[in-house]
């Protein structure tokens, strides 16, 4: 039995750990690096230059198709309905008292009001500073402040003292899209970023109206994967992505701070990180060997990691190099991880089994890789079939 | 339990064919929306060329509703109603056994009058108790 075990307990965290700083995540590296005013890995040579060769999942209804994937999402911090201020959208008339309820009760209504507006997994922890960026990407410092109502500046970021709580939200990425990766068909992680605006943005709205104050959060603000396992909404797989027991690694991630009193959600069950330490699938995989094959440890090999915590360190500049060379986010480690799968019940029986008879991993690592799990979809063919959820 | 959206482009695109039929010769006999309509706002009986009043949209053989008395009902009830929509017989989750009663209707319309009995019979399109909404996940 793996069970359900504590944070700390699986991911110990070393005395001389630090928050992160925005401005060294590969992303931002890169364009101080190459004195790039983009984040885009997709620029325009190289999209005529694949769309002229005729590379199957890259013509121009392909990137088409990724890019319209796009028109609701929002990288921003404090930008669109990732606004800190309320949108005005909800309102609580002066005359009625702000809502106060037990947090179990607030709790069970967060989830199912954010289940209705597109969230796939609900989770609640504590705020824990340690996976608040120290500094935006711009450079901004991220304090906490004895204030009512989160705000920023040119100067600085503050988050309310009173912001106690995190609720972390999961939306889809979708299977079958995911199984284009690495072509523009997979426009699951576009789209993902278009559900999380609009879902986070939502769930803070829903929570003013309450007369209570929220700060909704995609990528920006703080580290996402560890919120998200505090949360109790799955564990860290070695491709450094969130593995959740019902979507494996096809979910993104988005967040909301606020002074709602919830009650905490436990941790996910265990065994995802025995079967990752097996399995290796996405290690094998990924076309730039930036996923290690070895054990979890508490040093990345970039300066774009986060040193100090026991778990999978990737090789993030290696990753994001071959992002700008293949002209898209590339996504095999997901489409390659045995955790990625439709939903059915032999599915399940074999989750069960990794949760509880954790000798078999390897068993069920090879016996993936027999079924012929995780290759690529042929995207010559994605148009010619009807669209099915997935 | 749709809401429309639409797209003008320049795109020359193939057209898509009319629906299968069988949805007016239902609400022909059907009414239940005019019944349960707490403004009186949608009209039993056939279908006409002329609505109620400057709301509504002369000239094409449907049915009219009174707009004005149905937004009346909004401003007093505080919300959008939508009791049309959740008193229909066609509102049903999916299910094999509604997918064989809509076979019917395309089909076979002369056991319309059946299936409408049959629906109030089965008690669809009650008001669900928002008390317990929150209770349940």
């Amino acid at each position: 039995m793996t069970g359900r075990k504590p944070f700390e307990e699986l991911y110990p965290v070393k005395e001389y750990y630090e928050r992160f700083d925005q401005r060294n995540t590969s992303f931002s590296q890169r364009r101080t690096r190459k004195g790039e005013d983009t984040f885009s890995y997709q620029d325009e040579a190289g999209k005529v230059e694949r769309m002229r060769k005729g590379i199957p999942g890259f013509s121009l209804v392909d990137y088409s198709f990724k890019d319209a994937a796009e028109t609701y999402s929002d990288h921003g911090m404090d930008t669109g309905y990732y606004s800190w201020k309320p949108l005005g959208v909800t309102r609580k008339p002066d005359g009625i008292p702000r809502w106060e309820v037990s947090p179990e009760e607030a709790s069970k209504v967060v989830t199912k009001a954010a289940g209705f507006y597109g969230a796939c997994g609900v989770g609640f922890c504590e705020l824990d500073e340690r996976w608040i960026y120290s500094h935006t990407r711009d450079g901004r410092p991220i304090v906490f402040e004895d204030v009512e109502e989160g705000y920023t500046t040119d100067e600085k970021a503050v988050i309310p003292e009173s912001h106690r709580w995190v609720i972390a939200l999961l939306v889809p990425m979708e299977f079958i899209e995911n199984s284009y990766a690495p072509t523009t068909i997979e426009v699951t992680s576009n789209m993902g970023y278009s559900r999380m605006h609009v879902l986070a943005g939502t769930v803070a709205e829903f929570i003013r109206g309450l007369g209570w104050h929220a700060i909704p959060c995609g990528n920006d603000t703080a580290l996402s994967v560890p919120i998200a396992i505090q949360a109790g909404l799955g564990h860290l797989g070695r491709n450094g992505r969130l593995i959740n027991w019902e979507r494996g690694p096809l979910v993104r991630i988005c967040k909301v701070f606020t002074d709602l009193p919830l009650s905490l959600s436990p941790p996910a069950p265990g065994g995802i990180i025995e079967f990752c330490e097996v399995c290796k699938k996405c290690a094998h995989a990924c076309p730039s060997k930036s996923i290690t094959d070895g054990p979890r440890t508490f040093e990345g090999p970039k300066k774009s990691n986060n040193n100090g915590v026991l778990k999978w360190y990737c090789d993030e500049d290696a990753c994001l190099d071959y992002w700008y060379e293949v002209g898209t986010g590339c996504s095999i480690c997901l489409r390659s991880c045995s955790f990625t799968k439709k939903k059915g019940l032999h599915h399940d029986v074999v989750k069960w089994f990794i949760r509880n008879v954790p000798q078999l991993n390897r068993f069920w690592a090879w016996t993936d890789d027999l079924l012929g799990y995780g290759k690529m979809s042929d995207p010559k063919e994605y148009w010619d079939t009807p669209y099915e959820p997935s | 339990m749709v809401r429309i959206a639409k797209v003008f482009t320049d795109l020359p695109l193939s057209q898509s064919q009319l629906a299968p039929k069988g949805i007016i010769e239902f609400c022909e006999v059907c009414e239940k929306c005019a019944r349960e309509c707490p403004s009186e706002s949608i009209p039993e009986g056939p279908r006409t060329y002329e609505g109620f009043n400057e709301a509504n949209n002369p000239g094409a053989l449907k049915w009219y509703c009174n707009a004005d008395t149905c937004l009346d009902y909004w401003r007093e009830v505080g919300s959008g109603c939508s009791i049309c929509f959740r008193v229909c017989n066609f509102t049903k989750e999916e299910g094999v056994s509604h997918g064989i009663v809509k076979w019917f209707i395309r089909n076979v319309p002369q056991l319309n009058g059946f299936w409408v009995w049959a629906d109030d019979m089965m008690g669809y399109g009650k008001m669900a108790d928002p008390r317990e909404y929150w209770e349940k996940p």
